[in-house]
Parts: C-alpha cells; sequence; structure tokens
C-alpha cells in the first residue's frame, strides 16, 4: 500500500443507473438471462442449444477420451469463443483491459477442458478426483508453487464466473422449489447467521479487537464471506487493515472446509440434501461454498453418498444464497446504525442510509430468480414425461451444462488467484475470535441440517 | 439541515480512492473469494489521509476536493452522491460550484461543527 497515490485517484460518481453496466452483479443478469432466453428461443423454434453445450463424455480408457475430442473439437472451439466473446465484452465494460483477459482465459479454458475431462473418467470418484477440488488444487499449485506472470489475474475472476454460474442455476432449479423450500432455509440459515456473528463479535471483544474489526470478522463468518466482510467494513468505517485481516482469515478457513465439509458429510453418510444444507449453513463465501456442495453432489452422483447431485447443489444454494447472501445490506444498515450511535466516535463519519440495503443487495440473485421463473414458466405445460423426454436435454440439460463450465471456471480462479504468500497477517486474536464463530457455526449447521430439518432436505427435489 | 452545513463527501475528496482496480490491487486476496466489482461494496473506498475504509458518503473536517471537480460540475455531473438527495440533504446542484471554486482544501471553519475529528458523526436517519 505504499504506492498509494492520491493524485491518481480520479473523481467517484454515483453509481445510480451506471450499476447496470459498472457492477459484475448485473453483467452476471445479463449474460445469464441471454444464454437462458436464447437456449428457450432455440428450444420453441425445434432447436437446441446442446450443440455448444458440450462438455466431456464418461470415458473409461484414453482411446475414448481421445476419440471424443477427435468428434467434438469444431464444438469446444466454438464454445471456448462465445465464452470469450460474451466475457471479454462484460469486462470490458467493466474496465479490465481486453489484451490482458484474452491470453488468461485461453489458460483458463484449456485448463478447465483438461479437469472436466478428468472428472469424467470413470475411477475419478474412486481416487476423489472431484473437479471442484482438483480445480482448487491445480490453481493453488500453480499460483503458489510455480507463480503465474500477474497479467494472467485479468481472466481469473472469481465472483463473476460464480454469480454467472448462479443465474444459470436459477434455471435449473423449480420456482416452486425456491417457493416451498425457501422460507425453512431463510430460517435456518438466520439462527445460524446470527448465532455465528454474536460469537465471533463477543470472543473478538472479549480478546480486546476493535469494535469495527470484531463486526467486520463476525459478518465474514456469519453472511457471505469476504463479500460480507467488505461490505461490512465499509458501513462501520473500519479501519484500514481491517479488512485484510477478515479476508485472510475467511480464505483460510473457507478453502480448508472446501476439502474438509463434503468428506465429513460423507463419513457421517448424510443424504445430498442434508449434506448440501450443511455446506450451505456452514461454508463461508458462495464460490467456496460451491465448490463443497457441487463435490459432494458429485459424490451422490458417483453413488458414495444416498441422493442426487442436484439435492446437494439445490440445498446448499437455498441456504447459502436465498438464506443468507440477501440479508448484507440489512446487517450493513443495522451495523451502521450501531457503529455510529453505540461505539466509539472516530474524525470520519457518516450517516447510515436505509438505501443502502438496496445498493448492497447481491443483485446477481434476481437474475437467479428471475431465471427460475422463466424455465418454470415456459415448462409449466408439459407433462411429467414430456419434461424428461424433451425439455431436459433440449433446454435444462444444456443450461446445466454452460452452468457446469461457469463453475469450474471460478473453482480453478479461487486458486489461481490466492496466493498465501501475499496475505496479510491475520494475527492471533482475529483468527481465534473467527475460529470460534467458525466452530459454533459448525456444530449449529449441523444440528440443523441433519437433526431438525433433515427430512426436510433429505427429501428436496425429490 | 441549512446549505451551508452540507458536509462534503468523500467520493469528492482527494484522500480518498475507491476505483475497484486500486482496492483489488489494495487488499491482497480480495478477488480470490470475492470482488471490488461486487454490488455488496456499493462504491466504499479507502481514506488515504485517516486509514479508513468507508462509504463514498461519509465525511470529515479534512476535506479537500479533487482537483478536477471543477471539470465535472461544468459537465453538469454531481460531485456529491446519493447521500444528498436523502431526507435532510439539499440536492448536490447548489453544492458544486461551491466546492469547486476551492483548489485549495476547504477550511475546516466552513464545515459544521458536529464534523470536527473526535465528534465527527451525524445521527442517523432512518
Amino acid at each position: 500500500m505504499s504506492n498509494i497515490s492520491e493524485a491518481q485517484s480520479p473523481i467517484s460518481q454515483p453509481l445510480r443507473w451506471r450499476e447496470l453496466w459498472r457492477k459484475e452483479d448485473w453483467w452476471a443478469i445479463w449474460l445469464g438471462l441471454g444464454i437462458v432466453l436464447i437456449a428457450y428461443a432455440l428450444f420453441t423454434n425445434g432447436s437446441s442449444i446442446r450443440w455448444l453445450a458440450v462438455t466431456p463424455a464418461k470415458w473409461s480408457d484414453l482411446a475414448q477420451l481421445s476419440a471424443h475430442f477427435s468428434a467434438n473439437y469444431s464444438r469446444y472451439i466454438a464454445q471456448f469463443l462465445v465464452w470469450l466473446a460474451i466475457f471479454t465484452v462484460a469486462l470490458t465494460a467493466l474496465g479490465h483491459k481486453a489484451r490482458e483477459f484474452v491470453p488468461s482465459f485461453v489458460l483458463l479454458y484449456a485448463l478447465s477442458v483438461a479437469i472436466f475431462a478428468l472428472g469424467q473418467w470413470d475411477k475419478a470418484s474412486t481416487y476423489n478426483l472431484e473437479p471442484p477440488l482438483v480445480a482448487l488444487a491445480v490453481g493453488l499449485l500453480l499460483s503458489n508453487l510455480i507463480g503465474l506472470p500477474r497479467a494472467l489475474d485479468a481472466g481469473f475472476r472469481v465472483e463473476f464466473y460464480i454469480k454467472t454460474g448462479i443465474v444459470l442455476l436459477g434455471a435449473t432449479l423449480p420456482f416452486t422449489l425456491i417457493v416451498w423450500a425457501g422460507p425453512a432455509a431463510i430460517l435456518q440459515a438466520s439462527i445460524v447467521s446470527v448465532v455465528t456473528f454474536l460469537v465471533i463479535y463477543w470472543v473478538g471483544v472479549r480478546l480486546g479487537l476493535d469494535r469495527r474489526l470484531a463486526a467486520t470478522l463476525g459478518a465474514g463468518g456469519a453472511v457471505c464471506g469476504v463479500s460480507a466482510a467488505i461490505a461490512i467494513a465499509g458501513a462501520v468505517g473500519a479501519k484500514k487493515q481491517d479488512a485484510p485481516i477478515a479476508i485472510t482469515t475467511v480464505i483460510i478457513w473457507a478453502i480448508a472446509m472446501i476439502f474438509v465439509l463434503p468428506f465429513a458429510a460423507a463419513a457421517l453418510h448424510l443424504p445430498a440434501g442434508v449434506g448440501g444444507a450443511w455446506i450451505g449453513t456452514s461454508e463461508f463465501a458462495d464460490a467456496a461454498g460451491f465448490a463443497a456442495a457441487q463435490t459432494y453432489g458429485h459424490l451422490a452422483d458417483s453413488a458414495v453418498v444416498a441422493g442426487t447431485g442436484d439435492q446437494a447443489v439445490f440445498a446448499y444454494t437455498l441456504i447459502k444464497v436465498v438464506g443468507r447472501d440477501v440479508w448484507i445490506g440489512i446487517w450493513a444498515f443495522v451495523l451502521a446504525i450501531v457503529a455510529t450511535t453505540q461505539w466509539e466516535r472516530s474524525a470520519v463519519g457518516g450517516a447510515p442510509d436505509a438505501a443502502e440495503i438496496w445498493w448492497r443487495f447481491p443483485k446477481f440473485v434476481i437474475g437467479f430468480l428471475i431465471a427460475s421463473l422463466i424455465v418454470t414458466l415456459v415448462t409449466a405445460g408439459y407433462s411429467l414425461a414430456d419434461y424428461n423426454k424433451n425439455v431436459v436435454p433440449g433446454l435444462v440439460g444444456p443450461i446445466k451444462d454452460l452452468r457446469s463450465w461457469a463453475f469450474i471456471f471460478c473453482f480453478l480462479s479461487i486458486g489461481l488467484t490466492t496466493r498465501f504468500r501475499e496475505l496479510a497477517s491475520a494475527g492471533t486474536r482475529p483468527f481465534l475470535a473467527f475460529s470460534a464463530g467458525a466452530v459454533v457455526n459448525i456444530v449449529v449447521g449441523f444440528v440443523l441440517s441433519a437433526i431438525l430439518f433433515a427430512a426436510h432436505w433429505e427429501n428436496l427435489a425429490r | 439541515m441549512r446549505s451551508t452545513d452540507r458536509p462534503r463527501q468523500c467520493r469528492s475528496c482527494i484522500h480518498f480512492r475507491n476505483d475497484a482496480e486500486f482496492l483489488e490491487s489494495a487488499f491482497s486476496g480480495l478477488k480470490s473469494l470475492s470482488s471490488a466489482f461486487a454490488s455488496v461494496r456499493a462504491d466504499d473506498g479507502l481514506c488515504l489521509r485517516h486509514d479508513r475504509y468507508l462509504s463514498a458518503c461519509s465525511f470529515c473536517a479534512d476535506f479537500s476536493p479533487k482537483h478536477f471537480a471543477a471539470h465535472a460540475a461544468r459537465a453538469g455531473d454531481s460531485v456529491d452522491g446519493d447521500c444528498d438527495r436523502r431526507p435532510g440533504h439539499s440536492a448536490s446542484a447548489a453544492n458544486a460550484p461551491e466546492m469547486t471554486t476551492a483548489s485549495t482544501p476547504a477550511p475546516c471553519a466552513e464545515l459544521p461543527a458536529a464534523t470536527s475529528p473526535g465528534t465527527g458523526l451525524f445521527a442517523p436517519r432512518i
């Protein structure tokens, strides 16, 4: 931060309507809904986006894999070009440089194809080669042991890919399911969020942390990880060093939990929906949680645990996105009031504003809900047999496959952007405070998911 | 609140930086599991004078306008934020010329007493 220059600072205009093209959330909506609408238009005309939504097929020997790529290479090239084009437009509008993004995305896509193909190996589950975990591990190895040029970071946009994937996920999740399971998800998530926040905050203050840092850490553990920590840090006017401390703490815990939670849930023989709900309750960041939930879904699809992969991902999404993420604006508003009325005064301040609830709202959730509503409405007239025969292969299936690509881009990007030696030192006391909340979160999350609401999550989307 | 009591917001202050690329480079690890381009960040940024991470609608006695604020004002842009549209704040247009005439930091005496260091917070408006 030593090279920070005030002279470089451009004047900051309020975003207002410019948010529609200056924030990743909205671009995730435009891209996600654009894909859904094009897929639907093709479907209604008797065609499908299927050709473009190519994924590696299941294989047991390299000859099969080679044959697949020989037969489908043109589809992969076309898909790559489409991803490249739409992401370039979006990221350029956000202020990134296309000349930096393009080579970066070439690398990202090539690695994604390899990891996706490895995950389709019929013995992948035997060796725990789940694509999310492999992507994360490969990314971490490349960024921490080998090292990549900094310019390549332009294409490793974790949040953008996961948000685009979540909007696409909405198209595969019936809106009726959201309505049916949403209240339980909100109740469960709210209980865990409040308990986790209070534990981290209380322990942090007891350990002598500044209240603003304690609140920043608490939100990071209770709501949506790094995003929540940043939002609350701004709302309460945290010190400059508070946000990096929270970022480091959340990253370490979140990445550890990606590897721990799915296998802990499998060891406890939790059904897919229950495991997904537990991950949704106890993971900290959306992207990390999707990596864990997707891993658990793969374990379900491989018959390692009961249920289906969709159940794990749907339960996770309902708890994390619908139950926790959407409340970040309210957390920020309430804590801003507390900070300005109850905590020590500072030289810099501002009046809490209820409009903050909207400005901080994770807008991609709107896209997720609209995508779900669109597909639910347009497929409402189909019988179950027709739905499975026509809608799944022609509309929902291809969207789901494109979603899988977006998620792999995200999981790889997590590893490729996480350089442990560059993270700020968190310090013992903040780490202890956060860890206390994390442990309580895991225990309470397990009790709620696997005991109190077990039947609800086990039967989700069955 | 009288127009002369209007605080100068951080978004127009030379000490404040909130461009997304800057924040991602300033906060190591931010883009690993989040993003400075996300809606949840709103337009928060770093105050390089007080070493605080703040809403762009914050204010203090050390406000110092950016040199090219005048250009923005002439172009018809608001140099104040959405916060000015809250109840109790008047429209930003009236404030813009006042802010842009100063190429040097505004005298602290011009600011309301409530914004002086150590007592700088206004009561919340809900």
